[in-house]
């Protein structure tokens, strides 16, 4: 009957589940934190109390100890969610919202950047496959490092000056709304096209990620630096695929000009070498390789419409690697840095997600469940129903003398009223006159030992005196049947006192208790006694 | 006995089934005013997660407490547990089967709370129950069952005897109680019984927080029906100009039987929440009658400083209740006006409460109305500045009150709950609170709401973190009033 400690045993064996170690691995990402919201707007409908049930069975099956973060447990939480849904579609491949939107993402992410390779690798490859000429470096190095290292740091300023004016700008937010309101326009253009079931799916799914990235601006801000700075790395990759490539397969001569005797052979190559010492420390990129020599680039100073002389491999090569170098130094390492901060401030931006305002899910989880269970069909235990009511005949009591008649009044007796009212209340109401008068008993022996001594005595009638709120209860009805069984014949009244109106409630479980004795020769009556002065000490009893 | 149990006891018709099914928030229990009506022991646990943690026992009460007495006090020095020495008498359980049952749980060491109804005198089976607890050796609580209305006639009476035989007392009306006056005789009941203290404080604790989290989920139920309605669009195709009439009517009729059908969703839901399995009680003119009937907005909206404009409600029923948000137009549906107000500009002043959009041409910021409605579609919703939202609110907050302070073993409908029924409007208190912006607030988000209804799509990220946060202000506000009504301030 009391709970066994097979539950508590139920509870501590899901502890040792083998999920453990796969927890650990669980981090937030944007599908994770898309899907939570997803999660909790199809939740918004629910039956509150099944959502209660389910959330607060999953934190126990977990066991996460006390101290645990938010932010973990609604990650397992997200991941029951998505099992659950994987289950219950099971047989179709099923991804969850979050994790198309990061589909969706990663795939644009994808393709642009495969795009911005290839842009940037036919705009060098454009820039060096000039015919009948040289190329000439410095346009180049503008064009394909300096452009491109100069539109790295704008960016990079740029963001970083807005951290301190958070909300200022005219023109950032007159962009966004342009671009919003563009975006409302082409979304209802494109709603009337599609299937309307279509439409509505695509609304929804819209939705969320807006509901999602309304409270989370900072993760899409990081998330959109992610993607810019992963297109510019494509495209600075382009550059320097194109120039790999084309020092594969092509030949090029290359050459510089100027107007100014102020930029001889010796100030260019201090200056190509003072650029080139990133790389030019590297063994087999030093002078005459990795950058020009002196004669080199004396070699390869160029007039205009000067007919090409003869080739200049080594120059050539030279001045190659040296374009190589300042992309790959000047473009492409600044531009996978950038890449790779940004890629860890994705991360720690959506692990640094703040989840208070998941509060009722939370709460749902956290809050113990406290019900009241009704005790179970077997632990009910049924006590012998009241006898059936049986219809009795009440007998006239035949002429009874005041000295065959006995009056008993219980042992509670300081509210009664004295004895002359009763005796006349008596008289009047039921003609009920008595001889004598004693205190019942309230306890069985004492009981047992009146009614002994009664047995002996001529008595023909017991009034039994009860105060009306008295339930009636086993105990009475047990008097009752022993005045029956040891007095026979004699006649039961019992007298229901009450000092105003008697309440129904009274009357009907009187009724119900005293007929199922059935007893032909007990009776009952009502006799109300305003109280007024109940402090008439009857416990003397004796004679009237 | 490792779970705390305690055994409700005392002489029938004194209120245990009432305090227990209060206790337990059972509605179903069977109570009655005729004496004995309980005829068997039952066990109630509380269940937190699922584990029993404190079993309460509902009694018939002793039938023969003389006997019982007599054999007790003969036998209490030769038995260690004279309880189960009483029962194991094999002639005992056919002679006092009820007297088994209340001694039952005892024997197994539950504490008894002898539940007593001041209204009537303290009589001998009374003393001699106390009597019988204590040689027992129960650890015994006292419960005057106040009865608002009773006069506790004998209040001074049952104090001695309890203070004389209880080992602790505390004054309870069962049919009164809310939630503090339950967890304060719990707290009664912990410190009684010194051996599961820490046990009954754990309950204490996590009855608590169920708690909260439940009037938490009322606000939060509120908030999102509320929401709902403001948002609620209905549409529907016209095929002629001449349906206009009927149009009106059926549309009016949608949108109300939707705000009929969200109060009576959220209604079942409080019900469910407070574990009432009917409405017990009855709510008063605001409560029970329809939403949408004249004398629940002129209840309401007379508190509202007297801006409601009777002429549009008296009278005319639903059918006043319509507006034309795009205003002139020269079709011939000037029926579609209707009772529409002008000029009354106050949050929830006006009177209408649905509102219909005609069709219309939008070419940048200009507005054209369609000279045809033929073949359009006309959408209809509440109307903006309409009262329905406060309303709606007020009768949902009074709800959830009324079921979070009805107590379960409360029976029968006796109307009030409390006098002040009329000051409590939830939106009046926010007009009065002293924190002056919390009308405004409100007012705010309906308006936000009311706007970004269109499409839920595309809703700017300033102006839906500014959503947010006020449906997170409009919940914590609900559900501190709740909090305040039923924990008290602290
Ligand atoms: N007004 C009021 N009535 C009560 C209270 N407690 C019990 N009652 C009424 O007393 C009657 C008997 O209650 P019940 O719980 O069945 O008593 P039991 O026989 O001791 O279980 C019922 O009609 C109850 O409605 C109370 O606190 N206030
Ligand atoms: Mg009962």
């Amino acid at each position: 009957m009391y709970p066994t400690s097979s539950q508590h045993e139920s509870v501590s064996q899901r502890r040792e589940s083998p999920e453990r170690s796969r927890r650990k691995k669980l981090r937030w990402d944007l599908a994770a934190l898309i899907d939570l919201e997803a999660y909790q707007a199809a939740d918004e409908n629910e039956d509150r109390q099944k959502l209660k049930q389910r959330d607060r069975a999953f934190y126990l099956a977990e066991s996460f100890n006390s101290a645990v973060d938010r932010g973990v447990v609604l990650r397992r939480w997200v991941e029951s969610r998505r099992e659950e849904n994987r289950e219950k579609n099971s047989g179709q491949i099923s991804s969850s919202t979050g994790e198309l939107t990061e589909e969706i993402w990663r795939k644009v992410r994808r393709w642009g950047g495969y795009g911005c390779i290839l842009l940037g690798g036919l705009y060098t490859w454009g820039a060096l496959n000039v015919t009948g000429r040289q190329v000439n470096v410095t346009l180049f190095w503008t064009v394909a490092v300096c452009l491109p290292l100069f539109l790295t740091v704008l960016g990079t300023l740029s963001l970083l000056n807005r951290k301190g004016r958070r909300g200022g700008g005219v023109i950032a937010p007159l962009l966004r709304d342009f671009a919003l309101k563009k975006a409302q326009e082409a979304a209802r253009l494109l709603r009337q096209r599609i299937s309307s079931e279509n439409a509505q799916r695509a609304e929804e799914l819209h939705g969320l990620v807006r509901r999602y990235l309304a409270g989370h601006e900072g993760v899409l801000r990081v998330y959109t630096i992610h993607l810019g700075y992963s297109l510019s790395l494509g495209f600075a990759m382009g550059i320097v695929l194109a120039i790999v490539l084309f020092r594969l397969v092509s030949y090029q001569d290359y050459g510089w000009q100027t107007h100014t005797g102020w930029l001889t052979a010796e100030r260019m190559h201090d200056i190509v070498e003072d650029v080139a010492r990133p790389w030019s420390w590297i063994d087999g990129f030093g002078d005459g390789h990795g950058f020009p020599n002196l004669e080199q680039t004396e070699a390869t100073r160029i007039y205009r419409n000067q007919p090409l002389l003869q080739p200049q491999p080594t120059a050539s090569e030279a001045w190659s690697a040296f374009l190589l170098g300042s992309a790959l130094g000047y473009v492409f390492f600044p531009r996978l840095f950038l890449f790779l901060i940004a890629g860890i401030r994705v991360r720690r931006i959506v692990s640094m997600e703040d989840f208070s305002k998941y509060d009722a899910l939370w709460r749902r989880m956290t809050v113990a469940t406290v019900e009241i269970a009704p005790p179970s069909p077997e632990e009910e235990v049924e006590l012998p129903a009241g006898k059936q009511i049986r219809s009795v005949t009440e007998a006239e009591p035949p002429g009874i003398s005041a000295t065959e008649s006995l009056l008993l009044l219980p042992s509670d007796n300081e509210r009664l009223p004295d004895m002359e009212r009763l005796r006349a209340g008596l008289i009047q109401e039921h003609s009920l006159d008595f001889g004598a008068s004693e205190i019942l008993p309230s306890l069985p022996s004492a009981r047992r030992d009146l009614i002994t001594q009664l047995a002996g005595r001529e008595i023909h009638r017991i009034v039994l005196v009860q105060e009306v709120f008295q339930v009636p209860t086993d105990s009475l009805l047990k008097l009752l049947k022993a005045f029956r069984s040891e007095i026979r014949g004699v006649f039961l009244h019992i007298v229901l006192l009450g000092s105003g109106e008697i309440d129904e409630n009274y009357r009907t479980a009187w009724n119900a208790r005293l007929r199922s004795l059935g007893d032909a020769r007990l009776l009952w009556h009502e006799l109300v006694i305003p109280q007024e002065n109940t402090t008439a000490n009857l416990s003397g009893g004796g004679e009237a | 006995m490792k779970i705390p149990a305690f055994v409700v006891a005392g002489q029938p018709n004194d209120g245990k089934t009432t305090v227990v099914s209060t206790l337990t928030e059972d509605d179903q229990m069977k109570i009655s005013p005729i004496p004995g009506s309980t005829r068997m022991c039952r066990g109630y646990s509380m269940r937190v997660d699922g584990l029993d943690k404190v079993i309460i026992y509902d009694t018939p009460g002793f039938q023969n407490t003389g006997a019982v007495l007599e054999w007790t006090r003969e036998h209490s020095r030769e038995f260690v547990n004279p309880a189960q020495a009483f029962i194991d008498q094999p002639e005992h359980r056919e002679e006092f089967p009820d007297d088994c049952e209340v001694l039952r749980p005892i024997a197994e060491g539950a504490a008894v709370i002898m539940v007593v109804n001041p209204a009537l005198p303290v009589m001998q089976d009374n003393r001699y129950q106390a009597e019988i607890f204590r040689l027992c050796g129960a650890t015994r609580v006292g419960l005057l069952n106040m009865r608002a209305g009773a006069q506790p006639q004998y209040l001074d009476d049952w104090t001695d005897l309890l203070k004389k035989e209880m080992n602790t007392w505390q004054k309870f009306d069962a049919c009164e109680a809310v939630f503090t006056d339950r967890v304060e005789l719990l707290k009664v009941f912990a410190t009684a019984t010194p051996e599961w203290k820490e046990q009954m404080d754990e309950v204490i604790v996590l009855l608590e927080a169920s708690w909260r989290e439940r009037l938490a989920q009322v606000a939060e139920g509120a908030t999102r029906r509320l929401r709902s309605i403001v948002r609620y669009r209905t549409t529907e195709t016209v095929s002629s100009d001449g349906e206009s009439e009927l149009l009106k009517q059926r549309l009016e009729k949608r949108v109300c039987d939707e705000v009929r059908k969200i109060e009576e969703d959220f209604r079942s839901e409080i019900c469910r929440i407070f574990r009432h399995s009917q409405n017990h009680w009855q709510g008063g003119a605001e409560l029970d009658v329809d939403i949408f009937s004249a004398d629940v907005w002129e209840l309401f909206g007379m508190s509202k400083n007297g801006l409601i404009i009777a002429s549009a409600l008296t009278g005319a029923g639903a059918g006043a209740l319509i507006d034309v948000a795009t205003g002139g137009t020269s079709l011939g549906l000037a029926a579609l006006i209707g009772g529409a107000i002008g000029g009354v500009s106050a949050f929830m002043a006006a009177g209408s409460a649905v509102q219909m959009e005609l069709p219309e041409l939008r070419l940048g910021p200009l507005r054209i109305p369609r000279k045809k409605i033929g073949g359009q579609s006309v959408k209809a919703g509440i109307q903006r500045r309409s009262k329905l939202p406060g309303i709606l609110l007020d009768r949902m907050v009074a709800y959830a009150e009324d079921a979070a302070s009805w107590a379960h073993g409360r029976r029968g409908t006796e109307p009030t709950l409390s006098a002040e029924r009329r000051n409590r409007s939830f939106c009046n208190e926010l007009e009065q609170s002293p924190h002056q912006s919390e009308a405004g607030k409100l007012q705010a988000l309906v308006e936000l709401w009311y706007r970004t209804r269109e499409s839920s799509v595309f809703i700017a990220g300033d102006q839906q973190q500014a959503i947010q946060e006020s449906e997170r202000w409009l919940t914590d506000r609900i559900e501190r009033r709740l909090r305040e009504r039923t924990m008290g301030k602290g």
